[in-house]
């Protein structure tokens, strides 16, 4: 019977919570948010099908290894062939990195919008004026990064695919001579894309940061409105 | 069950205005994860640029321009990989900072969260259900 009871009575809570709940004023992500709130899975999905493809790739194009090495009369066009998946591969796989850093930035973001969701739920559970800090310099430029990141991802596949051109034409000169300032520029894209995550992450600090302080704030308004 | 200001150590009131003191001291840790995440992007960029700029060129020159950039490779691979490691260190003290800050939240809630209960229980009449008075807590004195 007093199981009965507390059902009877979690279920009058729970109806008062929600009668309750409905009165409190709607508190939205912003477009970004809601945004990211969406996009975060199509770039995950994109980032894993192009490491996974490109792991595929890189199996594949190391059994062509014995085609040519250590030959004594090396097959030339099998050699090119090889030598040009090793100009476009990396590449390829460092943009499959770029969407999947892109997808981490959207989710948190996306968590950004549920602490703005969350903090501006209890501060009108509370009673009190639903109030938010100023946009933060970070919560702009994070969003900014990721679009440069990816900028670059783009760039230095472009930038491959023209090595890869070249290495099948046999001219390893050229791809030797540009290739590690090509590799130094897809550290670049990982190293923007993961600032900005850092800057995601310091704005999620500034915000839970405000909302404790918001909760004294209506706790010194209780207080004296109480005295 | 009750959760009391004055079940803790100390004066509750010397309890709060710690906590104020607090929440107005700008934390260090998410600075330091910034400034630890930019060194290692600045790194990045300037170890690209050299890359690009001295040695590209020395490839086909032949002869000490050659040998020299083939000494080049090898650091410069290693410094690209620590710049990174230095950037994910940034990414982890952040990470840190956030976990402090969560903790942070939670207790500034247990302790605000009474407060404003019951002084609006107080509004409307009714007795405080959370917060017991100093007094209480001697036996009523």
């Amino acid at each position: 019977m007093a199981v009965g009871t507390a059902a009877v009575g979690s279920a009058d809570l729970a109806r008062r919570v929600e009668e309750r709940m409905a009165q409190l004023p709607a508190v939205q992500m912003t477009a970004m948010q809601a945004m990211a709130t969406f996009l975060w899975r199509p770039l995950a999905v994109m980032g894993m099908l192009v490491l996974v493809s490109g792991a595929i790739i890189a199996g594949v194009n190391s059994f062509r290894v014995d085609e040519f090495f250590g030959l004594a009369a090396p097959d030339v066009g099998a050699r090119s062939t090889f030598q040009s998946m090793q100009a476009w591969l990396p590449g390829y796989q460092f943009m499959g990195m770029g969407f999947m850093f892109a997808a981490i930035t959207m989710v948190v973001a996306s968590i950004l919008g549920r602490l703005r969701i969350l903090g501006g739920t209890v501060q009108g559970s509370l009673g009190a004026r639903i109030i938010y800090p100023p946009f933060p310099l970070s919560a702009r430029i994070f969003p900014l990064l990721m679009l440069f990141g990816l900028i670059i991802f783009l760039t230095q596949l472009g930038l491959s695919a023209w090595l890869a051109t070249e290495a099948k034409a046999g001219d390893m000169q050229t791809v030797t001579t540009h290739a590690d300032w090509v590799q130094g520029m897809r550290f670049v894209g990982v190293g923007v894309m993961l600032t900005g995550i850092a800057l995601a992450l310091f704005t999620i600090t500034g915000l839970m940061r405000f909302l404790a302080g918001r909760i004294r704030e209506v706790a010194a308004e209780a207080i004296e409105v109480d005295s | 069950m009750t959760v009391s200001l004055s079940s803790g150590r100390g004066d509750p009131m010397a309890q709060l205005e710690g906590l104020e003191r607090e929440l107005g001291r700008r934390p260090a840790l998410p600075l330091i994860a910034l400034g630890l995440t930019g060194f290692g992007l600045i790194l990045l960029v300037v170890l690209t640029i050299i890359a690009g700029v001295a040695y590209a060129d020395n490839w086909g020159a032949g002869g000490d321009a050659a040998r020299s950039a083939a000494t080049f490779k090898p650091w410069f691979r290693m410094a690209l990989l620590t710049a990174m490691g230095i950037m994910l260190t940034g990414i982890i003290t952040m990470l840190l900072a956030i976990i402090a800050r969560i903790w942070w939240v939670t207790t500034s809630n247990r302790m605000f969260f009474p407060v404003i209960v019951d002084a609006r229980r107080g509004a409307e009449g009714r007795a405080p259900r959370f917060v017991r008075r100093r007094a209480d807590d001697k036996g009523g004195a």
